[in-house]
This record gives C-alpha cells, structure tokens and sequence, in this order.
C-alpha cells in the first residue's frame, strides 16, 4: 500500500481493487457547511474496493455517442475527489465524497439529487499506510479532511489509536464530523472553534507517547508545514497531494509534482494520480513547489 | 493484429442475409502500414501504451502511438501543465519520458505484446537526436516512427516544423539510419503546411500525422501572469476539431501521400469527417483524458456506422467528399 516512488514509469495496478469507469447513482447530497458538500454514490457491490487515500474521478456528462459530434459538454475532463469513505450497503458499494463547492463543475455536482447518474472512473492512485503498531496523526485543512475520514474509519474498526485534526478558516466551513464526535481537535483561523490558529499550533500542544505516523491532505502550504513540523521530530509522514488532474490514470503526465530523490531527470516529478496522490513527505520538493510569488 | 500483415480479404459488398448483420471491413492502407482499423492514440495521451490495458480496451485499437521518447531522459515543464479551456486543453507537459534506453530495455517489451501495431514517437532538439533517436529504437516488433518535429512546448520544439527545409533535414537524417516507415507529426501553427508535408514526403516520409496542437495562451488576471510556465501552450479537444479538419483537407487536395488525422476527434462520426476529406487513418488525444476506452470505443462504433449503411469496407469512404464545385 505504500506510494511508489516518481521513478517507476510503468503503473502497476492501484493500491485498491480494479479501476472501471461505472454508472454511479446519487443516493444523497447534502451540504453540510458553508460551500461544503457530502456525496453518497451507489455502485455495484463487485466495484472496487478502495483504499482510504484513494480518489475517483466523476464527469456529469453522458457517455458520448458515436453517431453524433463529440463535444465537452459543462467540462471537458473529469473531477477528481478522494473517497470520504466506503462501505457495502443493500447488495451495493457505497462510495462518500465530501467536496467544495469551488467552480462551474462543483457547482453543477451540488445540485444533484438522489435517482441522479454520474459516470465514475475508480478507484485510483495510492493509499495512506495503516500501521498495526503507531499512533496515526490525522491532519486535514479544509475539504482536504476528506480522505482522512476515510483513514479514520478504518482505523476505528481496527480499534487503533488515532488523532484526528481539522483545520479551517472558520466553524461555518467546517463538516460537522459528528460520527468522530470526541475525538476531533479543531482548529479555526478565527477562533470560532477549537484553538485559534492553525493545525500546527494543535499539533504543537499534542504529547505523542508512542511511535506515531502523520497523514495529512489539505492545502498546499499546510502540507508543507505538516510535513515540516513532522520531519523536525522524525516522524513519518505521508502527503496527499493535489494538483490540476487531466486522466486521473497515469497517460497523460499532467499533474506533475516537483520530487526529490530521484535517480534522473525524468524522476524530477512525479505524478499526483500516479505516483501518489498518498506520497512520503520527503518525495516532495517543496521548495519548488511552491507557487511564484505574485 | 500486427502491422504490415497482409489484410483479410476484402468482404463482399452490402448484401444482406436472413439476420447476419452486413460484413464490415475496417482494415485500412497507410502508406506501408496495414492496419485491421484506422483508430490510433494520439502521442502524449495515452502514455506508453500498456497502462491499465483493461480499463483502455487497448486490444481492439489499430496503432498505438507512444508517448514521445527523445535520446536523454526529461523531466519535462514545472507545474501547473494543463489548463481547461472552452471545450479544450492548453498544455505545456514538456516531453517528460524516460529516454530512449529505458525505453527499450523497460516499455519496449511490454508495448509488443499489446497486440496493436505500434508506433514510436520520437522527438529531438537536432536532426541527428532524431536519428541517433530511431536508431537506438528500431527492431522487431515496431510498425513505424512518428517524428514529433511540432511540439510547442520545449525549446526548438518548433523550429522543425516551421520551414520546409527545416522539417527536410530531420527527415533527411533519420531516413539516412534507417528503412522502417516514417510519419511526420505536422505542426498547424504555420502559414503553408502543405509545403512542410511536401518537404518531408520529398525526402523519404512515408505520410503526415496532422496536426499537433495550435499555440494557445491564458493568462491569471489576479496575478497578471500566464498560467502555463512556458506562457503558451498546445491548445487541443474538440475545440480544434473544425481547424485540423481544414488542415487535412488542405494537405489532401495539394498532396498525394497517406495522412493520419488528429485533432478534436472524440467519437466516431468525428472520425468519419476526417475519413472523408482524405485521412487514411486517425488519431483519438485529449478525448482519452475523460474516458480511457475512447479509442477502442470509438473502433465500435466506426463499425456499427458502417453496418447501419449496410457494411462494406471502410476504406472505401477515404477521400470520398464531395464538394460543392465537385459536384457541380
């Protein structure tokens, strides 16, 4: 399940079960806080499994029709969005997705009702590592908390230790998260809930006792500093990484991500859907990375 | 399912018994290369080749066009490479691959056991990359070369593709090493491409590939920078369809070599318009960015097209437009 490093060009089979493009139908899709929005697919029992950290890749628009001219549609490529979770339900595979409302597609995906069909190509990439024997350190910024619910669900039904840390700008951004009620930290820019700052001033009062593995999805500059503040204390952590997706499949080497450690040139990046989108912090070269300053 | 294979026998013609469905034949000629159906990949689109085969249904395809391989490994363009545009794609991808050793040592194995013929895209900052390129390549197994002289996202990726002289000597100097059969990918980004596809035919290409992305630019009016890294990028999707259209009609009427056609094509009716002004074959891109299967759907459907006007040959409908001065 680990991530496998930018340099092997040749993707292997996903961390989960087989990657098909399905027929998924909306069971629910409620907002849950401001701009945020929780997604329940229907699909068939036999799909997947996933992996916690995995994603799916949704298109709203019908399968194009040989007979007629192929156009985009409301958009020309899919979506991509980590699983919130996953269960078997009723003889079908339930696929969760919590997501933003943030541009024209999202925006189109919010106004979805249950009976509704979405086109569904999963589940994809590499999945964070749940060790039997560490604390697992979940941090999530934003709707970046989404595929560490996953993580924290299974976890759970292992009956493992796990920190489960949210980060947002404000309590009205944030999912209610009520199925972990107890065992959230929050964090709020404004001080609205939990701890007034960010994830790190939470991650700075916790006292870890035993071997503890971070994970962590959410902004850029977040998992940066994530990925910093565990490398001071030597602790593992693991990134999921986001970038702008053209296939989601690893044909089109679009969203590339500046590595380190690789042996060559062709290792300098690695490939979010591919490569990751869960990668060891160390894969990435942060520094440039970062955005040009504006 | 290999290149150059003789093709089945030409099925009879549109007769219809009891409930058998017409015959149909979707083998078509491309200069030297036989090919059980005209449905390429698009270089750059589809990776190597042999990533997740059953979800691509990459079987049923009749060429796979690799991902560019130059001599050096690359690392290709910083991050973001790909903006979504009005049905298209701006991308700035940089040729990212793993150089021609890798290649053959590591994909080159694996891409012969597909079962497509398949075709190795190559790309250069000189003629004798180009060359030096091929010939670390060439063997058994491979059906032809696609010379990428057009890809507008490296430095001189251009250049080639922009004079005729230019284009001759990279055809030049790869024909010079080697006899398999060569493509030209064309660049539209120029004022007469035919005289570029003429140049290239002149020194030993056996066809075109056109066409490679237009240059297009979008800028972040926030931040009052470009998007891309490079400033421009390679525009392609359905939004191109009307203008490599056009190109290839213009190649076809001004020249008589094989062209494959490329450019926004995503369904097979899309693929008979190119079919009809005289592509010999063609090529499915950005379309596998949204669904993988693409090409091998679109394989099927070419064939329930041609059953629905009652079978035949495909090959038969290549170049068959009929214009209104034509007509007249």
């Amino acid at each position: 399940m680990s991530a496998r490093t930018g340099g092997s060009h040749a993707p292997k089979g996903c961390a989960g079960g087989q990657i098909s493009i399905a027929a998924a139908e909306v069971v629910s899709n409620q907002q849950v806080a401001r701009d945020l929005y929780w997604l329940s697919l229907a699909l068939p029992e036999t799909w997947g499994p996933p992996v916690p950290g995995q994603f799916v890749s949704l298109t709203l628009e019908p399968p194009w029709e040989e007979t007629r001219s192929g156009d985009a549609g409301s958009a020309l490529l899919r979506r991509p969005f980590s699983l919130a979770g996953f269960c078997k339900k009723g003889g079908r595979a339930v696929a969760e997705i919590l997501y933003a409302r943030v541009g024209k597609v999202t925006g189109l995906i919010s106004g979805l009702r249950a009976g509704q069909m979405v086109d569904l190509l999963g589940p994809t990439g590499t999945g964070f590592p749940i060790a039997q024997d560490a604390h697992a350190v979940l941090v999530g910024g934003g709707h970046g908390i989404a595929p560490l619910l996953f993580v924290a669900d299974v976890i759970r039904e292992r009956k493992l230790p796990f920190t489960l840390l949210y980060g947002t700008r404000s309590a009205d951004q944030a999912a209610p998260l009520d199925a972990f009620a107890g065992s959230v930290r929050w964090a709020t820019e404004d001080g609205s809930r939990g701890t007034q700052g960010t994830v790190i001033d939470v991650l700075d009062q916790l006292t870890l006792e035993q071997r503890s593995v971070v994970m962590t999805c959410g902004p850029r500059a977040m998992l940066e500093a994530v990925a910093h503040w565990s490398g001071k204390r030597g602790l593992e952590c693991w990134v999921s990484l986001e970038e702008i997706f053209g296939c989601g499949v690893g044909i089109c080497a679009s969203c590339a991500v500046p590595a380190r450690g690789g042996a060559g040139a062709y290792e300098r990046f690695l490939w979010a859907c591919r490569d990751g989108p869960v990668v060891p912090a160390e894969r990435v070269d942060w520094d440039a990375w970062r955005p040009v300053k504006a | 399912m290999s290149a150059q294979q003789p093709a089945p026998a030409a099925e009879s013609g549109p007769k219809k018994t009891g409930c058998q469905p017409p015959p149909v034949d979707l083998s078509v000629q491309v200069g030297p290369l036989r090919l059980d159906n005209p449905v390429m990949t698009a270089s750059g689109t589809f990776g190597y080749g042999d990533e997740h085969p059953d979800l691509t249904g990459v079987s049923a395809l009749g060429a796979v066009v690799t991902k560019t391989t130059t001599v050096e490994p690359r690392a290709g363009n910083p991050p973001p490479r790909l903006f979504e545009t009005p049905a298209g794609i701006l991308n700035s991808i940089g040729l990212q691959n793993v150089g021609a050793e890798v290649f053959v040592r590591d994909v080159l194995p694996r891409l012969r056991e597909l079962g497509p013929a398949i075709i190795v895209s190559v790309g250069g900052s000189r003629p004798q990359d180009f060359a030096h390129c091929v010939e670390l390549i060439q063997g058994d197994g491979l059906a032809a070369f696609e010379l990428n002289i057009s890809c507008p996202n490296v430095a001189s990726g251009l250049e080639f593709s922009r004079s005729p002289a230019e284009a001759a000597k990279v055809v030049r100097a790869v024909r010079s090493r080697t006899d398999m059969p060569l493509f030209v990918k064309l660049s539209p980004n120029v004022t007469d491409i035919a005289s570029v596809g003429r140049a290239c035919i002149e020194e030993g290409a056996d066809g075109l590939t056109a066409v490679n992305t237009f240059l297009g630019m979008a800028v972040d009016v926030e931040r009052r920078r470009p998007v891309l890294p490079r400033s421009v990028g390679g525009l392609s999707g359905p939004a191109i369809r009307p203008l490599a259209l056009c190109r290839v009609w213009e190649l076809a009427r001004r020249l008589s070599c094989p062209i494959i056609g490329v450019g926004g094509i995503v369904t097979a009716r899309d693929a008979m318009e190119f079919l009809l002004v005289g592509a010999s074959a063609i090529q499915v891109g950005t379309a596998n960015l949204r669904d993988p299967s693409r090409g091998a759907r679109l394989v099927e459907g070419l064939r329930e097209m041609l059953r629905a006007k009652g079978g035949g040959r495909l090959r038969d409908q290549i170049g068959t437009l009929r214009t209104p001065l034509s007509e007249g």
